[in-house]
């Protein structure tokens, strides 16, 4: 899948640093909705759609996990030095940090994120 | 693209990791086994060389974080050289700015280990 969404980008002319933005946003989303959505190991479809153009991408992901706003969880505190800083939690930073504009509902049982950034 | 790991002994008292590729959910448990066994060693210098790594992720960034914390608990230290774009605006959105010494050469990162392998001799 991460694969598809880079190789998308990269076919609208998008510049690769764009498509690998993107397809690190897509990783980043995904292992989140993958560790968090659930707490059984069961088998859960994501749908992400994805539009790009030369102007912008939009990537749209759909999950029926517990309902999770991935743009107002609390961040990990990035002050303390590293070695003191818990390892993980980095993700979501990254997420936000990269996208122009962000969005997020509750669709029925479905979680519902879309992100958008302008080439 | 997966990833590629060399491991080079520059100096008795440091390791070099060659990373090359992407270093991501489905490649960074590799780099864990290798760093490891510089962990485990008695090396006290672990370099990353990320010349022709082109892509990390959160997943990459907690195996370098955790080898940087587990060196830093023996005393040791970890340096990072020629970080690409991609990489080093990923450490500059998560504020890795005390990771160790970043060199943007090996030439750089050579000079500073001779003086360090130096500072050794002259202490014995």
């Amino acid at each position: 899948m991460l694969d598809a969404i880079e190789d998308s980008c990269r076919g609208e002319g998008l510049a690769t640093q764009t498509a690998l933005d993107m397809r690190l946003v897509a990783e980043e989303v995904l292992t989140n909705i993958v560790k968090y959505a659930h707490g059984s190991m069961d088998e859960h479809p994501v749908e992400l759609r994805l539009s790009a153009s030369l102007g912008s991408v939009r990537m749209e992901f759909r999950d029926d996990g517990a309902p999770f706003n991935p743009l107002e969880a609390p961040l990990r505190d990035l002050k303390p030095p590293l070695e003191e800083r818990e390892i993980g939690g980095l993700g979501l930073h990254l997420v936000r940090s990269l996208v122009d504009d962000a969005r997020y509902a509750r669709d029925g049982d479905c979680n519902v994120l879309i992100l958008m950034k302008h080439a | 693209m997966a990833l590629n790991v060399r491991i080079a002994e520059s100096r008795s008292f440091s390791r070099t990791l060659h990373l090359e590729g992407r270093l991501d959910s489905e490649t960074a448990p590799l780099l864990d086994g290798e760093l490891d066994k510089v962990i485990n060693s008695t090396a006290k210098v672990l370099v990353f060389d990320l010349a022709d790594l082109e892509y990390i992720s959160s997943a990459g960034l907690r195996s370098i974080f955790r080898a940087q914390q587990a060196m830093a608990k023996r005393s040791g230290r970890t340096m990072l050289v020629n970080p690409q774009p991609q990489v080093q605006k990923v450490f500059d959105i998560v504020k890795a700015v005390d990771l160790g010494t970043v060199f943007v050469s090996i030439k750089e990162l050579d000079e500073y280990l001779d003086a360090m392998q130096r500072k050794v001799i002259d202490g014995e």
